[in-house]
């Protein structure tokens, strides 16, 4: 009888879910749809669920301007955000939770003002930053801001990791003759890798999505694939499929990464997050 | 680990490295005869625009590369903002508008381009441009851009359910209203409008204005959006907007050829730039159904309720580039030859090219050059109106929306208006 | 608890402060310059382009007096709540379901995350798109079953119910990853004995489950909280504000004081009382957390 009612749950749920990624997933079809019909047919007050697919659109991003170069100058920047921003924010955590004191306590709550300003307000004050420091169109610079940005929320996240682990484990790796370095790069690094795992897709998530500060920071060189497809954001009808095919291209690589890294985001979120 | 670190740490290393390697001068010498030189454009960007973008890559000067960066409208005006503000030399052509022009030769940020127009007058033949069109870019006596094309606001009408029905194409205001009314049958509705506060709403509300022989503000600058003339022609949009389509209020150009497009409209009133795209068969299920006339006035013979606008190109005035060089670059692209392959897509400048010819074959241009000639007004382009625009358009669009009164709530834009020119020293 | 006072401990302590000091170094560079730049312009009147003029807390004064600024702060407040509360219990059911499935959780999992990989922007087109009369996706959904959809956009209710859909759409799967994660450390153990006991599925939800994750509840309604308070770009692409100023949310409110009205002072100001409203209930929430873990 019991294992009845747990077979009713487990089909509810199965239904429950399926119902959920149905909703997460309509829209993207339809934005899809968009993408692949010409204008007429894609704002039709008469929707067609079979059509031909049109590659138009895409031809036009991917062929014409060149997407390809947005796509690197896009992978760069977030690739460099990522491995400059997780060591920093996982040293900080773990630096500020062994200094155990009121000053990091301060130093970890007022890190967050950043994420309470307004981000538009902050375009000009970076803008000359970055016009002061002749850095305008360089990679430099949106690295910078990025990992700057991202650095709060990193390092509260690692340290939400880090905090479990016990601190009789840098005593004993201590013991066993390992300098500070050593525990770390030794004994702390590698349990909370799944946790480096999580803090790296949330800083992929943030940095390759970016747009406002991209927008104004970078020119030709350095253009960004969220910024290429900003063009295509009004004032032509056409512009408007051209535009989707952009939102959908732009989120195929997301899909391919999280895929991947999709293991260690439950086994990292596992390892690192509550007291038993 | 120790190796997975390292290696780490020197791609990191190698990342930085490169991207300050990829730090190179933006502009090489003012050498006008020998060293090759690059122009950075900042566009805005729709059909005619890129039209014209390529006519500057395509017709530089000998030696001069121009290189072109397109934005939408708000991304290009916050980016050249931010540049022109700081003083950077990162763009030496930039796509302007009159509006734009007011503002940014406000703030000393463009180079005054009175003397190459003269030194250039016969060479390029500016006389061929309109005097009505100089004026536009100017601001305190001096011209400040070069103009491209230009634009008005017309009517759409269906040809074929206007001969089914057997009505006349309206030409007052009243009969605007009654013709939306009786065409608006099921699915369809009589007629759309753009309405999104505030850029479009204000073209539509000023188009209006226009047509009633109002005005923002009378010869004293004190603010008139309660007077009779505002309220008429609020009181002529509320009654169309009873026979627009479901979700009106919230229109920018593309909803509302979306709507004449797919036979979901039979009128609308839009600018000449969207009018090619009816007869496109990839945009449009009513090709070749679609025929234009000035929009109606007031009374027969009155003002058309119609703005007109129109885009160029200014110099930016710390561009590290010959400025003359620009000039002539920019002149150029906007010559006679270019703005003739340029009649596709949109209304060209020169009176050379805007024959009778072509009036004759196209008739949104005809429509449009009518409303020009019979009064069609311009945007102000004071730097206030901004904010002028922000306030009394939200208002105007609760209004629409039915959570405010008209009369108080224009009577409330008043004092805030006045409160705004107030403040900008309008009334010492 | 603080370590023994030797003067070996000290030298030990400090040698972590140094491992911060690169992460707050990057952090404070690039922060202190931008924020400090937009309080001291808060105090000015300044049109960019002309000379600033000094006007004190003039800006502040004006603002809390501002009818527009006040309805902004208003509508922002009632959609952060209403997300954010939303979004935890969502994202909660969701985990809690996510718990109960076997082998198909993984593909569906990547399904209901896609919304979060999306930007904010992309997800106002996309949805203004689904919400908008005659052609839109849901108006056609709608008119197969003959139901007749709202004017989403024209009417400020709905607008308002719009904007508040879609950020729970695009943000639950926040709350969902982490609450997902956290159900799988909550000991079995405890799950064990209270089922022993004779506590139904409810009981052992709220009185074991819940508990064990207070404080990832009072991260994600903490970090959601500082997030949908500061919501622009999928507003202004979805409704621009309206109808009116329906939508207007505090950023918006002070993105056209500064940039369309050019009012970067006031902007400015804006800004930094955003900020001061964000701080307070987050300090409390935080304080909140360290007490959940103190447990």
């Amino acid at each position: 009888m019991n294992s009845d009612r747990h077979k009713l749950m487990r089909r509810a749920s199965l239904a429950g879910l399926i119902g959920v990624a149905a909703i997460s997933v309509i829209p993207f079809y339809y934005v899809f749809t968009i993408a692949s019909k010409t204008p007429a047919e894609a704002f039709s007050a008469s929707f067609q669920v079979f059509y031909k697919i049109t590659w138009d659109n895409f031809r036009q991003l991917w062929v014409d301007d060149n997407f390809l170069d947005y796509f690197v100058n896009s992978m760069i920047v977030t690739a460099a955000s990522m491995i400059v921003s997780v060591p920093l924010a996982t040293l900080a955590a773990y630096g500020l939770i062994r200094h155990e004191s009121r000053f990091s306590n301060r130093l970890l709550n007022s890190m967050l003002a950043l994420r309470m300003f307004p981000p538009m307000l902050l375009l000009i004050p970076y803008f000359l930053l970055a016009d002061t420091l002749h850095l305008t169109d360089t990679y430099t610079i949106l690295v910078l801001i990025i990992v700057a940005s991202n650095q709060p929320f990193a390092v509260w996240l690692m340290r939400g990791f880090l905090i479990t682990l016990p601190k009789e484990l840098d005593e004993a790796a201590r013991i066993d003759g390992c300098g500070l370095i050593k525990t770390v790069t030794h004994v702390i690094l590698p349990l909370s890798m799944p946790g480096i795992g999580t803090a790296a897709i949330f800083t992929f998530l943030l940095s390759y999505n970016e747009y406002l500060f991209a927008l104004v920071l970078t020119g030709k060189k350095t253009m960004t694939l969220t910024v290429a497809v900003g063009k295509y954001a009004a004032e032509e009808l056409i512009y408007w499929c051209t535009n989707a095919a952009g939102v959908v291209s732009i989120i195929a690589p997301i899909c391919v990464v999280m895929v991947l890294l999709q293991k260690w985001l439950v086994k990292g979120l596992t390892a690192g997050a509550v007291k038993g | 680990m120790k190796r997975i670190t390292s290696a780490v740490a020197g791609f990191a290393v190698l990342i930085t490295l490169t991207a300050c390697g990829d730090e190179q001068p933006q502009t090489e010498g003012t050498n006008e005869s020998a060293a090759p030189v690059t122009l950075h454009l900042l566009s805005h960007t729709y059909a005619s625009l890129e039209y014209y973008a390529g006519q500057l890559e395509a017709k530089a000067p000998e030696g001069v590369t121009v290189e072109a960066e397109m934005t939408n409208y708000s991304d290009w005006q916050e980016k050249m903002r931010l540049n022109l503000a700081s003083g950077s030399d990162s763009y030496d052509i930039t796509y302007i508008t009159p509006q734009d022009v007011a503002e940014f030769a406000a703030n000393g940020w463009l180079e005054p381009l009175d003397d190459f127009v003269e030194k250039y007058r016969d060479e390029y033949d500016f006389d061929d441009i309109p005097e009505y069109l100089w004026e536009a870019y100017s601001y305190e006596g001096h011209i400040y851009g070069i103009p491209s094309h230009q634009w008005a606001m017309i009517l759409f009408y269906r040809t074929d359910l206007f001969d089914e029905s057997g009505l006349d194409v309206p030409e007052t205001l009243g009969q605007l209203v009654d013709t939306a009314k009786s065409m608006t049958a099921d699915g369809r509705s009589g007629i759309t409008l753009t309405l999104a506060a505030a850029d479009m709403l204000m073209v539509t509300y000023q188009s209006f204005l226009t047509a009633t022989g109002g005005w923002f503000w009378d010869d004293a600058y004190k603010p008139q959006f309660s007077s009779e003339a505002s309220l008429t022609a609020i009181d002529y949009i509320m009654d169309l907007y009873e026979y627009t389509p479901a979700d009106s209020s919230t229109y920018t150009n593309n909803e509302a050829v979306v709507a004449m497009g797919q036979d979901l409209a039979t009128m609308a009133l839009l600018q000449t730039t969207r009018s090619s795209a009816m007869d496109d068969p990839e945009q449009s299920i009513v090709v070749g159904k679609v025929g234009f006339a000035s929009a109606p006035s007031l009374t027969v013979g009155g003002p058309s309720a119609a703005i007109w606008n129109t885009a160029g190109y200014s110099i930016p005035k710390d561009s590290a580039q010959d400025k003359e060089l620009i000039f002539r670059t920019i002149a150029n692209a906007t010559d006679k030859q270019s703005s003739a392959g340029g009649v596709e897509s949109s209304m060209p400048c020169r009176e050379s090219v805007l024959t009778e010819d072509l009036l004759d074959g196209r008739s949104d241009y005809a429509a449009a050059w009518k409303a020009i000639q019979s009064g069609a007004t311009l945007r102000p382009t004071i730097p206030e109106f901004g904010e002028i625009m922000e306030i009394s358009m939200t208002a105007l669009s609760s209004v629409i929306t039915g959570q405010a009164e008209a009369r108080t709530a224009m009577e409330q834009v008043d004092k805030e208006v006045e409160a705004v020119l107030k403040d900008a020293g309008y009334y010492n | 608890m603080k370590p023994a006072r030797t003067s070996r401990g000290v030298l030990n302590r400090n040698r972590y402060l140094g491992f911060a000091a690169p992460s707050v170094m990057v952090m404070f560079a690039i922060m202190i310059f931008p924020l400090g730049y937009a309080v001291y312009y808060s105090l000015f009147a300044y049109k960019l382009g002309r000379e600033p003029t000094f006007v004190g807390l003039g800006n502040y004064v004006n603002l809390l007096t501002d009818r527009g600024f006040i309805g902004a702060v208003r509508f922002s407040i009632v959609f952060t709540l209403v997300t954010m509360i939303a979004q935890v219990v969502l994202g909660m059911a969701i985990a809690l379901l996510m718990e109960n499935v076997g082998r198909s959780r993984k593909l569906l999992s990547i399904l209901i995350y896609l919304p979060y990989f999306i930007s904010a922007t992309a997800s106002g087109i996309i949805f203004r798109w689904i919400f908008m009369s005659d052609w839109g996706l849901l108006s056609q959904v709608l008119s197969v079953f003959h139901i007749s959809s709202p004017s989403w956009f024209d009417d400020p209710n709905w607008a308002q119910l719009a904007v508040v859909l879609v950020e729970i759409w695009q943000n639950t799967p926040f709350a969902v990853i982490i609450f997902y994660a956290g159900l799988q450390a909550v000991s079995s153990d405890q799950m064990e004995a209270a089922a022993i006991d004779g506590a139904g599925a409810w009981r052992r939800l709220w009185h074991v489950t819940i508990p064990n994750l207070r404080h990832l509840i009072i991260l994600v309604i903490t970090i959601r909280y500082m997030d949908a308070f500061r919501i622009y770009d999928r507003i202004a692409v979805m409704t621009g504000g309206g109808p009116g100023d329906a939508t207007e949310s505090v950023s918006l409110f002070a993105y056209r004081t500064a940039f369309t009205n050019l009012h970067l002072g006031k902007g400015c100001a804006a800004g930094v009382l955003i900020l001061i409203m964000l701080a307070i209930p987050v300090s409390a929430l935080l304080k909140l957390m360290r007490n959940a873990e103190a447990d």
